[in-house]
């Protein structure tokens, strides 16, 4: 009998879960049953008792993963018949979440064949801990296996089945934006990001960009636009097109069937003068490249971008000449640099006329190289349970001097404002060193909130969309979030060498090693991926 | 007009736009900093009281920041009946979060301070 999958997702209500949309794709292909669930305003536990699933399968980041291990801990508990599968970032780049008396599974990178194989071992009664890029926890142990080969045609994959995103919420529906991937993999080693740790998981394979056709990315656009409103799209990939051939034939046939203002990701160093013509012609609106820092050192030493910053520069005024809208990302709170690093940062945005100058908190991910230089350097302990489930609000890591930590956090709430309004800087210059408050808070969200309505994803919200985004920097949320459970601490269990790549067959067991996962357990160390961009 | 010119004069007109609409932010941003500091003050008076009387704080601070009790849907409505109605590509009667209804909506300091509004989650 088929399975029945259900999705639980925390914060259903932001961009459109795509990962485990993609797996759930593959599972209907399959055979199997699937559903999602969000959990503001929603009783989560009473939701999965209704539904009677077989399998409940999350998707987190790290910080959000507090929250996932609580939850399955809890339905192990109410259910024990129930599979957990715990995939996503947190779980490929720190698979001793395993150990979470909750969780039966980890899924570590592309789910989509990993999750159908489980599925169907459950289904058929099959063994089931000998799945490349899962472990397994069963009858007292787990089983670690390796890495599969990665798909190399990406238009095989099913599109995301949006529409049970819209079976349990009807509003996600009628969101005017929604979200969709042209390519998987990245050439570039960013410390910061999630893509070398994948290429460690996957080796060299990962970096060997997988690219959809243009035909097959339309279609999908054309399909979702069939199912519901559709004002401006966002491409969420890591970079959006590396070739201008492969964005000539996406651009006449977009033109032709979609001819919707788009948002994509980009590495501005890399864009050619064509290719930039090419994006204004096809309908780009708005482009996302990375400053990150002003300062080369920290952006090559310790960033590790590979980057020269004068034709990064020269990119993004390419871009701003095309007529086309800027949003750059910041990492403030670099470790290695100092509060006047983050404000030269802040000034090269405001040289640059940059549209929004989006910042974050430099936060040290699982097995991210940045995690690494941190813990090495002393700026971080390697708890990665500290990290928040947001890099907008306070940072992780050791600053030299307290008041440095305040500012760059405060710095942090002020910089997109200052940037587009930079008379305010000596204002801003007096507020930070005040404590941090709702202000701040409020002021980081009025301001995304009315750059990114007008000016980069420029769309006309209905009235109850404009009222909950207002009201939302006011702090007014409707549904409160009420499936926190406590996270319980880590089983010791021994584990035992599954399927590697190489073989592809079971290898044998290797018999009785003990991992102690505690707080400290530093990914890097274990060679285990990172994530974030 | 030439193209490169046009474009220009586009660049030009959004810089102004923004700068008026990031000032309108930054009052938005007054009010709602002034909203929420007196919403804290409420709950930290009433705490006060509270703990003067020796009542439980927890319990009756609660009452001003939470939600009314989450509706419970039937429990009964069968797994099935869950299955069909996606099947049929219709909204699950037993997966459908409540209703839209503003008296679900108050303050959420914690979801307030992580960060950009919810539904516009674009960065994450």
């Amino acid at each position: 009998m088929p399975k029945r999958v259900l999705f639980v997702v925390k914060e259903l209500e932001g961009a459109e879960p795509l990962g485990p949309l993609y797996v759930a794709g593959a599972l209907m292909q399959a055979g199997h049953t699937c559903a999602f669930i969000g959990t503001r305003g929603n009783d989560v536990m009473a939701a999965i008792k209704r539904w009677a699933p077989d399998i409940v399968a999350f998707g987190a980041t790290t910080g959000l993963h507090r929250f996932y291990l609580g939850l399955a801990a809890r339905i192990k508990e109410e259910l024990p018949h129930v599979v957990t599968l715990f995939g996503g970032p947190h779980p490929t780049f720190f698979p001793e979440a395993i150990f979470s008396p909750g969780i039966d599974v980890i899924c570590r990178g592309e789910g989509e064949d990993a999750a159908v194989e489980l599925a169907n071992a459950l289904d058929r009664g099959d063994d089931h801990t000998l799945i490349a890029d899962l472990w397994v926890k069963h009858e007292g142990k787990v089983t670690q296996n390796g890495p599969r080969e990665l798909r190399r045609d990406l238009d095989e994959i099913p599109f995301p089945p949006r529409e049970l995103l819209y079976a349990y919420d009807d509003r996600l529906r009628q969101r005017p934006l929604k979200s969709f991937t042209t390519n998987r993999g990245c050439p570039f080693p960013c410390s910061y990001c999630f893509n070398p740790s994948l290429t460690e998981h996957y080796g060299s394979s990962w970096k060997k960009v997988r690219i959809r056709s243009p035909e097959n990315v339309v279609r999908e656009i054309a399909e979702t636009r069939k199912n519901g409103p559709l004002q401006v799209i966002g491409f969420r990939e890591s970079i959006f097109v590396y070739r201008e051939d492969w964005l000539r034939a996406f651009g006449e046939l977009y033109r032709k069937e979609i001819k919707l203002p788009y948002y994509c990701h980009l590495r501005a160093d890399i864009v050619t003068d064509e290719m930039v013509e090419l994006l204004a012609w096809s309908g780009c609106h708005t482009v996302n490249v990375g400053i990150e820092t002003a300062n080369p050192r920290l952006a090559n030493e310790v960033l590790q971008r590979q980057i020269k910053m004068d034709k990064l520069e020269r990119g993004i005024r390419a871009l701003k000449k095309a007529g086309i809208v800027v949003f750059a990302d910041n990492i403030l709170g670099i470790p290695g640099g100092t509060f006047e690093d983050d404000l030269a940062t802040l000034q090269l945005n405001i040289d640059l006329d940059v549209d929004y100058a989006a910042a974050t908190l430099c936060t040290p991910y699982p097995g991210t190289g940045i995690a690494k230089y941190a813990v090495e350097n002393g700026f971080f302990s390697g708890d990665f349970d500290l990290i928040d489930d947001s890099y907008y609000t306070e940072s992780v890591l050791t600053f030299a001097d307290p008041k440095d930590k305040r500012r760059t956090e405060n710095l942090h709430k002020f910089f997109a404002v200052t940037c587009a309004l930079p008379e305010l800087l000596p204002v801003v210059m007096r507020l930070i060193d005040l404590p941090t408050n709702d202000f701040y808070y409020a002021m980081f969200r009025a301001w995304y909130l009315v750059c990114h309505m007008t000016d980069v994803m420029p769309r006309r919200p209905d009235l109850r969309q404009l009222k909950e985004g207002l009201l939302s920097i006011f702090g007014v949320f409707e549904g409160k979030e009420e499936n926190w459970f406590p996270m319980p601490p880590p089983e010791e269990l021994p584990i035992v060498a599954g399927k590697t790549k190489e073989s592809a067959e079971a290898a044998p067991t290797t018999g009785g090693t003990l991992i102690r996962l505690g707080k400290r357990a530093a990914a890097p160390a274990l060679g285990i991926g990172g994530e974030h961009v | 007009m030439s193209e490169a010119d046009d474009r220009a004069r586009k660049v030009k007109a959004r810089r102004q736009k923004r700068k008026l609409k990031a000032a309108a932010s930054v009052a938005i941003a007054v009010t709602a900093g002034l909203f929420l500091a007196c919403q804290r003050g409420v709950t930290e008076v009433q705490k006060a009281i509270d703990a003067a009387r020796g009542d439980d704080a927890d319990a009756q601070t609660s009452d001003a920041t939470s939600d009314p009790a989450i509706t419970v849907k039937d429990a009964s409505a069968s797994a099935t009946d869950a299955s069909q109605a996606l099947d049929a590509g219709r909204p699950d009667a037993a997966l459908a979060r409540r209703s839209s209804n503003a008296k679900d909506a108050a303050v959420d300091v914690n979801e307030h301070r992580k960060g950009m509004p919810v539904r516009d989650n674009l960065l994450e």
